[in-house]
């Protein structure tokens, strides 16, 4: 499955699961073309549904609410439980590397995967998550879901 | 605001450091998983007493650490990858690695997400330019971030996997939950977690007392 066939599959579900307003947003920075770093990962498609592509088209086959919880846990995953592995991670090295900088991740030479740094520890981050939990939890609540922006 | 824009407002300030600045590939997620699960591992070695120190493949000392986006060889000077000493009194030394290429029993080369081996072992491995023995390995995890539940073929390759490979504690680690993976690991294999993320501290817990185990039989030998 191509990048821009996962995306297309992404925002379907979106749209179907009432996080249309999210795919709104997608599509509109694909249109701009604008480089929006904080949404590539989602826009790839890869980073919401972590793991086999296949995961993609298992959530597609869900009914309405399941596949709305599917893309619910997706997302916690990749913002709520990253940022705080992140934070850990952070926190444990720093205490035990002299003159920590932080860690960087290098591919080999024959290594596609594209290199990135973990950032510095952000304190205003746990504030963020915990809303994120909140959101994410009331978004499967009875009425707590949109039709679709 | 609405409900659904707090949330983007949220979700846009959390993604902004979790997730790689450039590429944007799942990529990045797994290495993160990976080097968490690495720091439970040298946290469990705290506990049962080992000194924790750093360095680089050409015996340098790290400021910044850097790690493999996939399974390397252990001699590979591409890069000035980093790994953890652990020494406990009286022992030989132990390396904690990220991505690191075993040989097994078959000779065959398995890739280790995190591996914790004989010092003695990548020593030599590193001068001789040859990949470590799965013997010496004293504890090795397969690491599985996913958004889903795991499917059953993933806890299938790691049975077989651990066939190939003598290393004393084989770890299947994911940060999710999947009943039949649970109900055939339970059965086929003595170390597995699930659920290991930061807000599951009875899981992280659990994983880390595994840990903990292997290094106390360890130095008991």
């Amino acid at each position: 499955m191509t990048d821009a066939e996962k995306v297309d599959r992404l925002l379907a579900i979106l749209e179907r699961t009432g996080l249309g307003w999210i795919a709104t947003q997608l599509r509109e920075h694909i249109r701009t073309g604008r480089t929006m770093i904080r949404v590539e990962p989602v826009l790839k498609g890869e980073a919401v549904f972590i793991g086999d592509t296949h995961d993609i088209d298992e959530v597609d086959q869900l009914p309405p609410r399941a596949s709305l919880e599917a893309v619910r846990d997706a997302l916690s995953v990749v913002t709520v439980d990253l940022a705080a592995m992140e934070a850990e991670v952070n926190g444990f090295f720093s205490a035990r590397v002299a003159g920590f900088q932080g860690i960087a991740f290098e591919a080999e030479p024959m290594d596609e995967a594209k290199p990135f740094r973990v950032a510095p520890p952000d304190p205003d981050r746990e504030g963020h998550r915990e809303n994120v939990r909140v959101a994410l939890s009331k978004l499967v609540e009875p009425g707590g879901t949109t039709s679709g922006a | 605001m609405a409900l659904e824009d707090d949330l983007l407002a949220e979700i846009q300030n959390n993604l902004g450091a979790a997730i790689p600045v450039a590429g944007g590939t799942a990529t990045a997620a797994w290495d993160l998983f990976e080097v968490y699960l690495l720091a439970l591992v040298v946290r469990a070695a705290e506990v049962e007493g080992a000194t924790v120190s750093f360095e680089n493949v050409d015996g340098s000392t790290p400021t910044t650490l850097v790690f493999r986006t996939s399974p390397g060889q252990i001699w590979s000077t591409q890069n000035p990858y980093s790994h953890v000493v652990l020494q406990f009194p009286g022992k030989d030394a132990l390396e904690g690695h990220i991505g690191l290429r075993v040989a097994g029993k078959s000779k065959v080369l398995h890739e280790f997400d995190v591996c914790v081996l004989r010092r003695s072992e990548a020593v030599i491995a590193r001068a001789q330019r040859v990949p470590p023995r799965s013997s010496k390995v004293v504890i090795g995890v397969e690491c599985k971030l996913y958004t889903t539940p795991l499917k059953l073929g993933l806890a299938r390759e790691f049975i077989g996997l651990k066939t190939d490979v003598s290393a004393s504690g084989m770890f299947f680690v994911t940060n999710t939950f999947s009943a039949s993976v649970d109900q055939l690991l339970t059965a086929r294999v003595p170390h597995w977690d699930q659920n290991v993320t930061p807000a599951a501290a009875k899981d992280v817990e659990r994983f880390r007392n595994s840990c903990q185990t292997v290094f106390k039989k360890y130095k008991a030998r």
